[in-house]
């Protein structure tokens, strides 16, 4: 390479340089196509739910411990209202932390990330929105479990392996294997 | 659903004699000794002789009744204070007589039910008084200033678990068993090997051989024995001397498992453990998935011994009595002998432990590439930061390729295919977090032209790719930075720094000497990367070459 090349280069690619952490790497993958990825399965979806559920479960316990007491009494005499609010913003704690921050960042949760799938945009985007994250996983998710689970076995039937979760959020789950 | 850690999976280099030992002793003790019956018999012989039980109960009923509580809901709750042992002068073991083995089965029936029914209290006010009196009896029991001294029957009490407590010292002097009175050299070293069950002695042999075959492989033997003996003596007697109630003996080795799983967590916190999750799809077997240690443990161990060290509710009833905080001393005292040792004995980066480099240099010499990348791709699902088996798999399979006929074994060149795309891209990330730059280069250099990178490269985030190119435009393989500037716009069309790639390529190609190999890689280039926006320039770029 000559040493005009040399003095021409870098610019844009030279400030990357010092930057490449993979905090950097994780949040800049925003722009990622991910159409080369296949559709994640029911099976490996059912096997990140099972990691995750062992995961939050003692999270979510140790945010309850502290008011265990008093929810019990709340609820023994007749306060329903107040109790099941703080249960619902006791419980809602761990799901923050363990499930909305992480999707909202990196698109995976912990089990997610163990068994290698993501979730993503509807149209294979990266970047998903608060809205869509918050959706998919509050009011999406109880959909799924108030319809008796179908809305989860809708992956087993949908060309593009989405759930009733995703398709109220605008999402789809894709796993890291690169398409044939 | 079910969760179960299984360790790291690696092959062992030496056989884990402590762990053995350990086993061993265990299960030894767990056969020859005789004492438990001594324990259990004796233990039964003082309740029924100091009369604690009745006394116990009858404080309880006192509390409850002068808390508001009627006569006879008090005496059916006192049946969940102090259950399974017989009342006073019913002389019993070793072997309960049947009589007495009858009343007290019955006795444990009738305080199961009262316990289900106070666990959901639901809506039952009524429910939740007694609930709340017992559990406010059952902290007081554990004060130290004496909140019942107020009440009638606090004298008989006071009296009675004196003289229990004297009658279990001297059990304990005895058989040499660990109470909160009794903490000796002896006593403590006893409370390791004994166990209180089958199961509690199963469980803690499979954590142990989970955890600590791993962390023996790391240390020296004597230095994991030694933590081992310490993180346990220490976890117990710190349990015994400040967080036992004072009635019960603690015994168990759990505090050593937990010495191990934190000598296991510091030193592979930056691994992957293997978690079986078994689910119904597969009856017979679950599948074993890689997770990482450092959120694992957290998550799963350390968490569920904290909640249970806090627990200041309905766990008291239950009857599982756990030394919540003996583990938690145990795994403290692993944790901080293995920080020690990873200070003095540090870690190369990136990290290869000793076993493996055995496995390494006998990949390196293996001839048969599918053998190679069948070792290469476990020793990797093992150590991800392992970057010699990554570039000793792709490396074979890249020669293998260059040199291979078409049409060549197609099973072979999809295996290979199917390790490149799965770690070519993890070798280049980890080689540009650590600055081992040329470690990469080389190997992406080794991939034909006509299998894009693409393809190969799907995983690689945009800061490691552009760190890449800019490596190898910088030291002389232009062609091979083209491929990776060509790569970033295909993969990351909507990126910012796309202009800047961009401009850079065109750069590169600018400075790019016209001389027949450049011109034929060029051409080549053109021909398998149909629709890349680079194909235009390099058109451009030959034009004006000719024509100058």
């Amino acid at each position: 390479m000559n040493p005009q090349a040399q003095d021409a280069l870098p610019r844009a690619t030279q400030d990357a340089l010092p930057r490449a952490t993979p905090q950097a790497v994780l949040q800049h993958g925003s722009a990622e196509d991910f159409s080369v990825y296949q559709p994640a399965g029911f099976v490996l979806r059912w096997y990140a739910l099972t990691l995750d559920v062992t995961f939050a479960g003692p999270l979510d316990v140790l945010c309850h411990l502290p008011f265990q007491r008093y929810l019990e009494k709340l609820h023994a005499y007749g306060h329903t209202t107040e109790y099941w609010i703080l249960t619902a913003a006791l419980t809602a704690i761990p799901i923050m932390l363990y499930l909305l921050a992480p999707t909202l960042i990196w698109g995976q949760t912990l089990g997610k990330r163990i068994v290698g799938i993501r979730v993503v945009r509807e149209d294979l985007g990266a970047a998903l929105g608060f809205g869509p994250v918050l959706l998919r996983e509050t009011v999406g998710r109880a959909l799924s479990v108030l319809t008796l689970g179908l809305g989860f076995l809708l992956v087993l039937f949908d060309v593009r392996k989405r759930a009733m979760h995703d398709y109220i959020a605008g999402t789809c789950v894709v796993s890291y294997k690169v398409k044939p | 659903m079910i969760v179960l850690p299984l360790g790291l999976g690696t092959k062992l280099k030496r056989p884990p004699w402590v762990t053995l030992a350990f086993v061993l002793v265990w299960a030894l003790v767990a056969i020859l000794d005789g004492s438990d019956d001594r324990i259990f018999g004796g233990i039964f012989n003082v309740v029924a002789e100091t009369g604690v039980r009745d006394s116990a109960r009858d404080l309880f009923v006192d509390y409850c009744t002068s808390r508001k509580g009627e006569l006879e809901a008090c005496k059916r709750y006192s049946v969940l204070v102090w259950t399974g042992f017989p009342g006073k002068g019913e002389a019993p073991a070793p072997e309960l007589e049947d009589a007495l083995a009858a009343k007290l089965d019955a006795e444990h029936e009738a305080a199961d039910a009262v316990r289900e029914e106070l666990v959901d209290c639901s809506d039952s006010k009524r429910c939740f008084v007694y609930k709340d009196i017992l559990w406010k009896f059952l902290d007081g029991s554990r004060q130290k200033q004496k909140p019942f001294s107020g009440l009638k029957s606090y004298k008989t009490y006071a009296s009675a678990i004196a003289s229990y407590r004297r009658g279990l010292r001297d059990i304990c002097k005895e058989n040499q068993c660990l109470v909160r009175s009794y903490i000796t050299p002896a006593s403590l070293v006893a409370a390791q090997v004994r166990h209180g069950g089958f199961f509690h002695l199963a469980s803690n042999i499979f954590m142990l051989v989970v955890f600590g075959i791993y962390a023996e492989q790391r240390t020296s033997r004597w230095a994991y024995l030694a933590t081992l003996l310490v993180g346990g003596t220490a976890g117990m007697a710190l349990h015994a001397a400040f967080f036992s109630s004072g009635d019960t003996i603690a015994l168990g080795g759990s505090a050593n498992v937990s010495a191990a799983m934190g000598l296991f967590f510091v030193f592979f916190f930056k691994q992957n453990m293997r978690l079986l999750v078994w689910l119904p799809r597969k009856l017979y077997a679950g599948t074993a998935y890689r997770a990482p240690v450092m959120y694992v443990f957290p998550l799963i161990f350390i968490l569920s011994d904290v909640i249970g060290g806090l627990d200041n509710g309905f766990g008291e009833l239950q009857e599982a009595g756990v030394a919540h905080v003996a583990h938690l001393g145990g795994f403290v005292i692993g944790a901080l002998v293995a920080w020690v040792t990873a200070q003095i004995f540090p870690l190369p980066l990136p990290f290869v432990y000793s076993g493996e480099i055995q496995d390494l240099q006998k990949l390196g010499q293996g001839r048969d590439v599918r053998k190679v990348l069948e070792d290469a791709g476990e020793m990797i699902r093992v150590n991800p930061d392992n970057v010699h088996a990554l570039e000793i798999g792709c490396g074979t399979f890249l020669r293998w390729a260059q040199k291979a006929q078409p049409n060549e074994d197609g099973d072979l060149v999809e295996k290979g295919r199917a390790f490149i795309n799965e770690h070519l891209s993890s070798i280049c990330a980890i080689s540009v977090r650590n600055g081992q730059l040329l470690f990469a280069g080389r190997l992406l250099a080794q991939i034909p032209m006509s299998l894009p990178y693409r393809t190969c490269l799907a995983r690689l985030g945009q800061l490691h790719m552009l760190a890449l190119a800019d490596f190898c435009a910088t030291q002389g393989a232009p062609i091979l930075a083209l491929r990776l500037y060509d790569l970033f716009i295909v993969r990351f069309p909507s990126s910012t720094r796309r202009a800047g790639v961009e401009a850079t390529a065109l750069q590169v190609l600018a400075c790019l000497r016209y001389d027949a190999s450049a011109s034929s890689a060029l051409a080549s280039f053109a021909r398998h990367h149909q629709g890349s926006r680079l194909v235009p320039m390099i058109e451009l770029w030959n034009r004006e070459r000719e024509a100058a």
